[in-house]
């Protein structure tokens, strides 16, 4: 396999190229950001199995490189609709600024990266690991699909399930989408990332499954509880489950309920920590709500901002225009919304039915 | 009786949340409320004897309402403790415990709370009751201190509170758009029959013969310690 990054700058096509590499797929910075049609066709011809883009292609002198990576992307995602098999992910690796300056407000170009990394963040060891286990997993999740598409087979295929279990979960219309890609490798790699993977829903990050059992989200605690439940067999194993993993949350909550004889959101973080711990073999911490100080709560899930396991009663819903039959709505949890955790997220902003929540809790009428 | 499959169950419940929500009536959020249960009940596939549960840490949430006395706003919500039901006895159940709450925003006020009930053995009254009060808050003073009266009635389901909400609270919709659909009314339907049929049969028994009557009333026939 081999990837290609695409910079004005020369230093940093070979320095970014190098902290993107990894073994199983080299990264080569050769290529300068020259006439797009003529970049096009040079990158084309190497049968590239990932690009990388700099935002800003326009930076230096040159008077065939006034355009941004959108452009490119743009151009490269066209010429592939008619070789699915040749497609590949492209992915945005700039810097900080331009992702929040530029890339941020360019909104009719988000669709053409599979995903954004920062370039400053990438000298931090934890950071490079992730951007490297993501981008193989969107290289090889790539060949994947384009070669279920051309084998006709659908959703149960590509999310690793077969039909009898794809029955269980609410995945009809997700099904219909995929059906709509056209058998585009792209557009059904979109669709599983910014639909399943992304979000919370059918697939549980480790997150949310520490909100779903209602346990800290100490590292220790999280990594052995995800070991458990992958071994357990409830693991995700469909198309980008190596670059992100996830656990099937209609497994996780049969296995919860035969165990508690009731569904895991009707007990306290405390019950849930407890009769867990016994079944699972080792001590589980209990989550403990920030606004109440207390494990005794009907933690559901994790909140959008901190990511902390969360209950309903001490949070409000959010606006969310993209919500799908079968994702989770999402919600902020009291302490980030007094605290002003939102402002970071300038895209978010309460539900409409919760806002006079917000108002008694920013006038002190509900009290921690 | 009704034999209604776990399958039937699931969709019923998954379509009617949906049409509400597209509706307007339901807060998106409550798709996920129910998310457990279908899948629980699509596991099921076609057995006739199944259970779901839809929990109080993530129910069914109707949008705002106002209190039309004093103006206050409050959401119904609706959740399961849980119904398990054998569909193809003639006295289909065998735990029953569904809950319509209204949340005022208000978290110091007392939130009104029904539930549909199956009486425990020896438990005084109507074994199928529908009773007023229960522990709802985290502060137990807001509960009602009260027990009784337990309501000799039918159980309602998700499906049956759903459409009595919706009718109650938010008329306008339900007539213009809910009341009608054809699938919400085939849904409704078999929810109709599990829920209704058992008491009904024994009501329709004891008003056609007049034997019975001498000896019994039809309260006493439902009544939970002297049941036969």
């Amino acid at each position: 396999m081999i990837g290609f990054f695409i910079d004005d700058n020369a230093e940093d096509r070979t320095r970014i190229a190098r902290l993107l590499e990894q073994k199983e797929l080299p990264i080569d910075g050769r290529f300068e950001p020259v006439d797009p049609i003529k970049l096009r066709d040079a990158v084309l011809a190497e049968k590239p199995d990932l690009v990388a883009l700099d935002f800003r292609l326009d930076d230096e002198d040159l008077p065939e490189n006034n355009y941004k990576g959108g452009a490119l992307a743009q151009i490269l995602r066209e010429a592939l609709l008619e070789t699915p098999t040749l497609d590949f992910p492209i992915i945005l690796v700039s810097t900080e600024e331009n992702i929040k300056q530029i890339y941020s407000i360019d909104k009719t170009s988000h669709d053409l990266f599979d995903q954004k990394y920062m370039k400053g963040r990438l000298s931090d060891r934890a950071y490079r690991k992730t951007c490297h286990q993501e981008i193989l997993s969107l290289a090889l999740g790539y060949k994947r699909i384009a070669a279920a598409l051309e084998e006709g087979v659908g959703a149960a295929s590509l999310l690793a399930l077969d039909e009898d279990e794809l029955q269980i979960v609410p995945l009809h219309g997700f099904a219909t989408d995929l059906k709509n890609a056209n058998s585009v490798t792209h557009v059904a790699a979109r669709m599983l990332l910014r639909q399943l993977i992304e979000r919370a829903g059918p697939l549980l990050s480790c997150k949310d499954v520490a909100a779903r059992l209602g346990i800290a989200t100490e590292q220790n605690q999280i990594e052995q509880t995800m070991e458990f439940l992958f071994a357990s067999g409830f693991g995700y194993e469909g198309v980008f489950g190596d670059g992100w993993p996830r656990v099937w949350r209609h497994r996780l909550e049969a296995w919860a309920n035969d165990l508690l004889g009731e569904p895991l959101t009707s007990l306290t973080g405390d019950e849930r920590a407890k009769r867990l711990s016994e079944a699972i073999g080792f001590e589980l911490r209990p989550a403990v709500s920030k606004w109440t100080n207390s494990s005794d709560e009907l933690f559901a899930f994790a909140c959008t901002t901190c990511r902390e396991p969360t209950e309903r009663r001490n949070s409000l819903s959010l606006y969310d225009k993209y919500l799908l039959p079968y994702s989770d709505k999402k919600r902020v949890c009291f302490d980030c919304y007094i605290r002003g955790e939102m402002d970071r997220f300038p895209q978010l902003a309460i539900d409409e039915g919760d806002i006079e929540v917000a108002e008694d809790i920013r006038e002190g009428r509900i009290k921690r | 009786m009704a034999v209604i499959s776990a399958r039937e169950m699931a969709s019923a419940l998954e379509t009617s949340v949906r049409k509400y929500v597209e509706v307007g009536i339901l807060e998106g959020e409550s798709c996920n409320a129910v998310a457990p249960a279908v899948a629980q009940l699509r596991k099921e596939k076609n057995n006739t004897a199944w259970e779901y549960s839809v929990s109080k840490g993530e129910p069914i949430r109707f949008t705002e309402c106002t209190d039309r006395q004093d103006g206050s706003k409050f959401n119904p919500l609706i959740m399961v403790e849980k119904i398990c039901v054998k569909t193809e006895e003639e006295f289909p159940y065998d735990h029953w415990v569904t809950v319509l709450v209204l949340e005022y925003k208000d978290r110091n006020r007392e939130c009104p709370r029904w539930h549909f009930d199956l009486g425990n053995d020896g438990q005084p009254g109507p074994r199928l009751h529908m009773q007023y009060g229960g522990h709802y808050h985290t502060d137990r003073r807001l509960d009602p201190s009260f027990k009784v009266p337990r309501w000799s009635t039918f159980p309602l389901d998700t499906i049956l509170l759903l459409e009595v909400v919706a009718a109650n609270f938010f008329e306008e919709q339900w007539k213009s758009a809910l009341r009608d659909d054809r699938t919400i009314l085939k849904h409704v339907k078999v929810s109709e029959d599990l829920c209704y049929r058992p008491l009904s049969d024994k009501l329709q028994q004891y008003l056609t013969n007049p034997a019975i009557g001498r000896e019994e009333t039809f309260l006493r026939s439902c009544w939970n310690d002297d049941r036969h």
